[in-house]
């Protein structure tokens, strides 16, 4: 299969990748997908005085569904609650040239972003994320 | 060392030069143009000298006669005419045939063409370790079954069939026997006599010959006759008419007699580059041997890797030519069918590579192999949510 440049750009250097290092404040996650539907996605978020301060993703699956969850961690990183429940994954069709047939990999992102908004609507973790 | 580094040698082989040099000359010099079938001159005679001698090459690689040799395009119309050919040239003593889930898609495909014209496949399901028991072929045998088609040399995991068991148990039933040795001969010793084979297929691709060209033994003495799924001119006593292309074929019989030549050193070889990689990657956790551990072919090595994905790992690998279960990296459009049936899950099954070594391979790029992997999967697990034990 061929990949865009941008898919090849952040494939080589993804952004925002691995667990969420620990720190101060309010930490949430969420996940999307599943290794039986092809793609697994997990966001961590930071937030502290209704903004983002700090996010990481783990995923399993295709170089698409790395490279977009690079491209939304680089568009989420310091955005507000309200922009984050704004953000529509499939937007990253387009930039990263996501075949139609891997568009529900986009899906999983908006899954498991949603989740990390559930969270922090309920108070989030405040002690620091742990890697696994 | 020249990038890309090439293990992919089960898919296909370089044409060894001294091929090469037959081949050109087949083609460039006037004197050896002629059709093999013209026997009323003397390029024609030519012709067909080269035929028949690439015939006896081939023939002398499996312990055949080389009258029992029908030349084909490659070992897919070989399968297709050993199955379809037998099922339908004796259809009047039965229509049940028995196969392997794990068998190339010229055999699955094949059967499934016979299946839905009315004759009923048993498909047998290896064990965890790829290997079909001769016994669970024996229980499967029915009054009417015509044929049994089992491969000599899995293409995607190397594990080694008994054939010469299965073919004891077929021609003690009087059921014919077809093996698929397109990627076992010439890299593992096959014998159609002390094997009791009543039909071989092979490809002269996997052996350093050239693309196009293959062969189909069928024994005289047990099946006489199989019908032909194309019709022309008559040529290979009917069985497979149309013009004979005399460079291919001096070209594959060329390849099979330097593999008979070879095959000792080369076993030893590719065993030796087989063992070094599975040594090294068995450094990391999480890397799963696909087949049997003893009873494989030295050229193939097929792991799969815990925690990564396949199409991701594949993409990952860059100037390393391997082939991948990736099901978005081949012409496939579902994880292995192969590695399924032994059990593997579509996730391994997809995170699965398969090196092939060849005549040529060095130690050196074994090592960049197995270094590019070990970068690759570090990468992708430093990301992965999947935990895996030991990592």
């Amino acid at each position: 299969m061929d990949y865009s440049s941008e898919v090849a750009r952040h494939f080589a250097a993804p952004r925002h990748a691995g667990p969420l290092a620990a720190g101060p404040g309010m930490a949430v996650q969420g996940e999307g997908g599943s290794v039986e539907q092809g793609a697994l996605v997990r966001f961590q978020l930071r937030v502290d005085a209704g903004r983002v301060v700090a996010l990481a993703w783990q995923a399993w699956g295709c170089p698409h569904t790395i490279a977009a969850c690079s491209l939304a961690a680089e568009m989420l990183d310091g955005r507000s609650r309200a922009e984050l429940e704004a953000f529509d994954p499939l937007a990253l069709r387009a930039p990263l040239s996501v075949p139609a047939g891997k568009t529900g990999r986009l899906l999983f992102i908006q899954d498991a972003l949603r989740k990390c908004l559930a969270a922090w609507d309920n108070g989030g973790q405040r002690t620091p994320l742990q890697e696994e | 060392m020249q990038l890309p580094v090439y293990l992919d040698y089960a898919a296909s082989t370089p044409v060894d030069p001294a091929v090469l040099a037959l081949m050109t000359d087949c083609l460039a010099r006037p004197e050896l143009a002629g059709n093999p079938a013209a026997l009323g001159h003397a390029a024609g005679r030519v012709a067909q000298a080269l035929v028949e001698k690439a015939r006896a090459q081939v023939a002398a690689l499996i312990n055949a006669r080389p009258d029992e040799l029908v030349f084909t395009s490659g070992a897919t119309e070989s399968d297709n005419l050993a199955i379809i050919g037998v099922a339908q040239f004796r259809e009047a003593r039965g229509r049940h045939l028995v196969t392997a889930l794990t068998e190339h898609k010229a055999v699955i495909e094949s059967c499934r063409h016979l299946a839905a014209r009315g004759w009923r496949i048993t498909w047998l399901r290896p064990d965890a370790d790829g290997l079909v028991a001769p016994a669970a072929v024996e229980a499967a045998l029915e009054p009417d079954t015509v044929l049994v088609s089992l491969m000599q040399v899995n293409n995607e995991t190397g594990v080694i069939q008994d054939i010469a068991a299965i073919g004891a148990i077929c021609r003690r039933h009087a059921v014919l026997l077809h093996v698929d040795a397109a990627q076992g001969a010439g890299r593992e010793p096959i014998d159609v006599r002390a094997q009791q084979i009543d039909l071989l297929s092979l490809s002269a691709h996997k052996l350093y010959g050239p693309k196009g060209v293959g062969a189909l033994f069928i024994d005289q003495a047990h099946v006489r006759r199989v019908a032909p799924l194309l019709f022309g001119g008559g040529q290979e006593r009917g069985l497979r008419p149309g013009t004979l292309a005399t460079h291919q074929i001096a070209g594959m019989g060329e390849a099979f007699s330097l593999a008979a030549q070879r095959l000792p050193v080369e076993v030893a070889h590719t065993r030796a580059l087989r063992d070094r990689l599975w040594t090294g990657l068995q450094q990391m956790p999480g890397v799963l041997l696909n087949g049997h551990v003893q009873q494989r072919s030295g050229h193939i090595l097929n792991v799969s890797i815990e925690g990564v994905e396949g199409e991701s790992l594949f993409y990952s690998l860059g100037e390393l030519c391997v082939a991948s279960g990736s099901a978005c990296t081949s012409l496939a459009n579902e994880a292995s069918p192969v590695l399924r049936a032994l059990g593997r899950s579509a996730a391994l099954a997809q995170a699965s590579i398969r090196f092939s070594f060849g005549r040529t391979t060095t130690a050196a790029e074994v090592d960049f192999a197995l270094e590019r992997v070990a970068q690759a999967v570090r990468k992708l697990r430093s990301f992965s949510p999947l935990r895996v034990a030991g990592g």
